[in-house]
């Protein structure tokens, strides 16, 4: 539960949950959970962090190819996804604190918000997908590739990166979107809110982490153009 | 131990409430969330791999005693080698110790009821399970022939053999690693009984901890490299085809950032039951408690910055080299402490020599030959000389098969009794661990020879000079298949047969000789109450 | 946690991107690449001290957080230390 915070909590409170068999009590079962997340996290953040390597290893190496291809992105739909994740990451903490207060109503809300911008992001990154494909930038699949600029090789494995990046990113949005959906299930039910509490703190880490992903790949495949 | 507040309240009573007492359907066994039974599961599944491994290894065996290549083709050889290698990798030595013993032992040592997340424990096995049957599936059926390393462009553009499928299996193998490795950190974290500071943790606990920390951080650089080789193959994205701008050694750089550290997955649980085993045999406290715990964490942290000294000769540059080089040489230094600390363990001690304890000296002798001759190969020029000859295989084998699976033997038979509720035959326990010790050195000494006189590795025919060194090789073959087949045969005769185990037949001191034997299904009637250290076995 | 720090972090990230966006104008220059750099690990950072609670953390949870990071630098940077000096 958030420390302090001089919130109203609605009365009648149920009983508290009892921990699960093998703790011994109700922190020791929340501090394994959180710990047992960001452990997760950290894996996240190295199976990302390969791919980063690849791309830092090729930008050095190619420097012009790569920011010459970079220049074929697009700028201004990433950075309205860039700020509409930092929005979600918003109303996911919105979402935390308003369980915290146990208000079932607004956490509904906002996890529905958080959830409209989250798929919002991946139309979005649809829409910017076809455009390659339209532009015929896309080499996967045995997809013809056509790159007006020089080096079109090294302007390939660009892109290859850069389909695999943005590919692995969207299949964590699904995955964030999937937990939303169940969160959302058991806030309607809403029994034993002091669990549920608990439960969106550890999603809200997985939804926030996502966020930190993408800045990078923002960062990286976005703005070092030309 | 000094320490547990509640004095056994075990000896004379029946164990009634025991954790295979639960009875034994199926569904007790495949929807058990108890880390016991779970360590159960693995130990048969690893069994079962480590048998299909040993087969290949035989037949390659079998193949070198004559100079030509007459039993197999050099296909099907290539087939046979990758076979063996894929599936003592990874689906053996990486789970072996931690999964069956660390899986079992790890909430009694730290005096917890089961593990932080026992459902996410059960799901490791399930996934271990599927992706090992399925690669074992491909590996067998299909044959893959790029040996167990993967290296591309030879897998991704030229290979005709069922790459993609293993790959995937092991991808998938990969997530069980890094569920297991998360579960181990955070119960160490979170789970410990009142009183058991970090300095009263077993440094079995410790090693699996260490170990835990590099499945995490690894792993998932693996997940990522398979992939894009998978990727690479499938859809024809290339990252790692020169043709395409991409580069293959990035390949290579990725996949030893994982399998270096991978070789400190399979050894450091063994240096974690060898401490257990020498201390308990020796009558002596580990020597130099504090120096084996900054030797543990300091293998984990430099096992991270050697990889390169696997691509010493692939056309890294010179300068990576020496670094790599230097580092090799610097993780020499906490691996020697800890020999060091093992012999002095033994100084003064009153020394029995059981079953586990023969075991764990054989480990001393394997694994000091096997470090050692790692010093030759992390230097430079000798690399460039030995490199990818009998030398090295020996080398590691006598890490991986004289270290690792030797430590795991000694430990099966250390805990076999609270695993089991009951008591081997001595006898032919000592038989079968000095037929392993035989064995292993018959096997793998010639090795040395042969590839210090040029015999290079992963060819199934040679110039005649080589065959009495080969011979002698395969012997040993045979002998080890003893030492392997013998401790199946009287430890499953002992499930039924054996007489019943006392909680603490070795008059050990760890906090899981304090319960019963077999322990209850919640490990500890209380939770316990530790007031010293792990090895007090001087008053 | 509270509304007011989740909401102030918000208008931050929202500043920082445009900050980020704003030095892409800047041309071929160290400086560019700098302020982009130092934008992505600004905004990776208020998103895990303020939305993931680092700030009430236990040190542990900071310690695993951190680690991450460090160990993506070794892997880049050693094998960075092969690429460039070959």
């Amino acid at each position: 539960m958030s420390p302090g915070g001089p919130m109203n909590t609605e009365s009648n409170i149920p009983d508290p949950t009892p921990p699960a068999d093998h703790f011994d009590d109700i922190e020791q079962q929340q501090h394994a959970g959180l710990l047992g997340m960001w452990v997760f996290l950290l894996t996240e953040v190295l199976l990302f962090g390969g791919l980063l390597a690849a791309f830092v290893i090729c930008r050095l190496r190619y420097a012009d190819a790569f920011a010459g291809a970079a220049e074929h992105l697009d700028l201004v739909l990433a950075a309205v996804n860039t700020a509409l994740l930092f929005t979600s990451g918003l109303t996911m903490v919105l979402a935390e604190l308003a369980a915290g207060a146990r208000r079932r109503g607004p956490t509904i809300w906002w996890l529905l918000a958080t959830a409209a911008l989250g798929t919002a992001f991946l139309v979005l990154k649809g829409v910017e997908w076809y455009g390659e494909y339209k532009e015929q930038l896309m080499p996967v699949l045995g997809l013809p590739f056509v790159y007006p600029g020089e080096e079109p090789q090294l302007a390939e494995l660009f892109f290859n990166l850069y389909f695999v990046a943005t590919g692995l990113h969207a299949a964590h949005m699904l995955i964030g979107l999937g937990v939303l959906a169940v969160m959302l299930v058991l806030v309607r039910g809403w029994r034993r809110p002091d669990r549920l509490d608990r439960q969106l703190r550890i999603a809200g880490l997985y939804w926030a982490f996502i966020d930190v992903v993408w800045i990078f790949i923002f960062t990286c495949f976005y703005l070092l153009r030309a | 131990m000094t320490s547990v507040a509640e004095s056994p309240t075990v000896a004379g009573e029946a164990c009634t409430d025991d954790y295979l007492s639960g009875g034994w359907s199926i569904r007790s066994w495949l929807l058990t969330v108890d880390h016991k039974r779970i360590a159960w599961l693995y130990a048969v599944s690893i069994t079962v791999f480590f048998f299909f491994g040993s087969a290949a290894a035989l037949l390659i065996r079998l193949e070198l005693i004559t100079p030509a290549g007459d039993l197999f083709s050099a296909e099907e050889y290539n087939r046979l080698f990758s076979l063996h290698g894929i599936v003592m990798v990874w689906f053996f030595l990486i789970p072996s110790i931690p999964a069956t013993l660390g899986n079992f032992l790890i909430p009694l040592m730290v005096g917890a009821r089961d593990m932080a997340f026992p459902k996410l424990n059960l799901l490791s096995w399930y996934i271990y399970s599927l992706g090992g049957l399925f690669t074992l599936a491909a590996v067998i059926a299909g044959g893959v022939d790029t040996g167990w390393t993967f290296y591309t462009p030879y897998s991704t553009l030229f290979s005709n053999s069922a790459v993609l499928a293993a790959a995937v299996g092991i991808f998938i193998v990969g997530f069980s690693s890094i569920l297991t490795g998360l579960n181990f950190v955070v119960t160490v974290h979170t789970m410990r009984a009142p009183g058991l500071t970090w300095m009263r943790l077993p440094l079995f606990v410790w090693a699996n901890y260490a170990t835990a920390l590099i499945m995490i951080l690894a792993t998932p650089v693996l997940a990522t490299l398979l992939l894009l080789v998978g990727l690479e193959r499938g859809l024809g994205i290339g990252i790692f085809d020169p043709a395409l701008g991409g580069d293959p050694l990035l390949f290579q750089h990725l996949f030893w950032f994982y399998s270096h550290p991978a070789v400190y997955i399979m050894i450091l649980p063994a240096m974690g039951v060898i401490s257990e085993i020498i201390s308990c045999f020796s009558r002596n406290p580990v020597f130099g408690y504090t120096g084996m715990v900054i030797s543990i964490m300091a293998i984990t942290l430099f096992g991270f910055v050697v990889w390169g000294h696997h691509m010493f000769v692939s056309g890294q540059s010179m300068y990576a080299g020496i670094l790599f080089s230097f580092f090799s040489f610097l993780v020499a230094v906490p691996s020697a402490i800890k020999t060091l600390n093992w012999t002095a363990t033994l100084f003064r001690g009153r020394i029995s020599f059981t079953a586990p304890m023969i075991y764990a000296l054989s480990f001393l002798e394997l694994f000091t030959v096997g470090g050692l001759t790692g010093i030759f190969l992390a230097a430079l020029a000798l690399d460039v000389h030995v490199h990818d000859s009998y030398f090295v295989t020996a080398h590691f084998h006598y890490i991986m098969v004289g270290g690792a699976v030797t430590a795991y033997m000694g430990g099966l038979h250390f805990w076999w009794p609270k695993l089991t509720g009951r008591m081997f035959s001595r006898a032919w326990a000592s038989t079968a661990a000095v037929a392993l010790l035989i064995g292993l050195n018959l096997t793998f000494y010639p090795q040395f020879l042969l590839g210090y006189a040029g015999m290079p590795r992963r060819y199934h025919s040679y110039p005649d000079d080589f065959a009495i060194l080969h011979v002698l090789s395969s012997l040993g073959a045979g002998v080890l298949a003893i030492g392997y087949l013998l401790p199946l045969i009287y430890l499953s005769w002992s499930l039924r047969r054996g007489e019943p185990a006392p909680p603490n037949p070795w008059d050990a001191r760890g906090l899981e000789w304090q319960t019963m034997s077999p322990p209850p299904v919640h490990n500890f009637k209380e939770t316990p109450v530790v007031t010293g250290g792990p090895y007090e076995y001087r008053e | 946690m509270n509304y007011r720090s989740a909401i102030l972090c918000w208008l931050a990230l929202l500043a920082l991107l445009a900050a980020t966006l704003a030095a892409a104008m800047l041309g071929n220059t160290a400086l560019r690449y700098t302020l982009h750099l130092s934008c992505a690990v600004a905004m990776a950072a208020l998103v895990m001290i303020v939305f993931m609670r680092l700030r009430s953390a236990g040190q542990m949870l900071r310690l695993v957080a951190v680690a991450g990071l460090l160990w993506i630098a070794l892997l880049i940077m050693l094998s960075m230390a092969d690429v460039l000096t070959r």
